[in-house]
């Protein structure tokens, strides 16, 4: 559970990533590709190459919808219902282990990368419950 | 039998060359019991972790983190033969320790973490490609003699 000073330090962080959301999402999304191979898959349609403007498009609307999630921890459900739907019957990625698991821990890593030691213990902590409540909602329709 | 390229064991050497194992060790361990609370466990007897400072000056975990980080290194001297190096730590930790091999999955992502914020921009894409690939075959190796 998301306690008040989890969702500070999350805040927090975000403001340091905004003016950067283009880089961190682009940087997050070829982590991915080249740490999982497999989530490749739900991109056959993208050009994958290194700086290619769909994965610097693609990143950027990632980074905005988790900035809409953070200004609305107290109510993610509603926040993300609409990417909620589209996850669930259009999207259909693995729940289990693309949201939750592989493209929150790139984005760890792309933030530890960015903010070095600022990126503490707490914040780390705080960051991963934030990202596990957010797979799970965009989990929640899917069956 | 996992295949490293050249270019995998030079990225590999690399970051092991340049890396504390103390300090690196102390810290993916201290996170590993902040970040993953339920993971203290298997510490019961560690005395305080009753806070994300107490964990990270804890000496037990210091202590603890070094240990495991340094048998980490003898599995990046060992990358031909891994399963044959941890088979005697893989039985301890089913048979002794009792350690859900879940586990190792999530140290090594957090050590990846550690790696990234310690790297920075060095720690590049390919860097942790390659690196995920290893953490994912030593936590494979030391399941390996579970039953």
């Amino acid at each position: 559970m998301l306690t008040a000073e989890d969702k500070k330090l999350v805040q927090q962080v975000w403001e340091k990533v905004s003016g950067h959301q283009e880089e961190v999402g682009a940087e997050t999304l070829e982590r991915m590709f080249a740490a999982y191979p497999p989530t490749k898959t739900y991109f056959p349609h993208f050009d994958l190459h290194h700086g290619s403007d769909q994965i610097r498009g693609h990143g950027k609307k990632v980074v905005a919808a988790l900035g809409n999630a953070v200004k609305n921890m107290d109510n993610l459900s509603q926040a993300l219902s609409e990417l909620s739907n589209l996850h669930a019957y259009n999207l259909r990625v693995d729940p289990l282990r693309f949201p939750s698991q592989l493209l929150s821990h790139c984005l760890q890593v792309v933030l530890a990368v960015h903010l070095g030691k600022d990126y503490t213990p707490e914040i780390h902590s705080a960051v991963d419950k934030f990202m596990s409540a957010v797979a799970s909602v965009l989990a929640e329709k899917y069956r | 039998m996992v295949h490293w390229s050249a270019e995998e064991k030079q990225l590999i050497s690399s970051v092991w060359g340049k890396v504390n194992v103390e300090e690196c060790g102390a810290e993916a361990l201290a996170r590993l019991l902040i970040v993953y609370p339920w993971t203290q466990r298997f510490f019961d007897n560690f005395g305080n972790l009753s806070s994300p400072t107490a964990i990270i000056g804890n000496p037990k975990v210091r202590a603890h983190g070094k240990k495991v980080l340094t048998s980490f290194g003898e599995a990046i001297k060992n990358l031909e033969n891994l399963k044959a190096t941890y088979s005697k730590l893989s039985e301890l930790h089913c048979d002794k320790l009792h350690v859900d091999p879940e586990n190792f999955r999530l140290l090594g992502d957090i050590l990846i973490i550690v790696l990234a914020a310690h790297f920075g921009k060095d720690f590049t894409p390919s860097c942790q490609a390659t690196w995920q690939k290893l953490v994912g075959v030593v936590a494979h190796a030391l399941a390996h003699k579970y039953h």
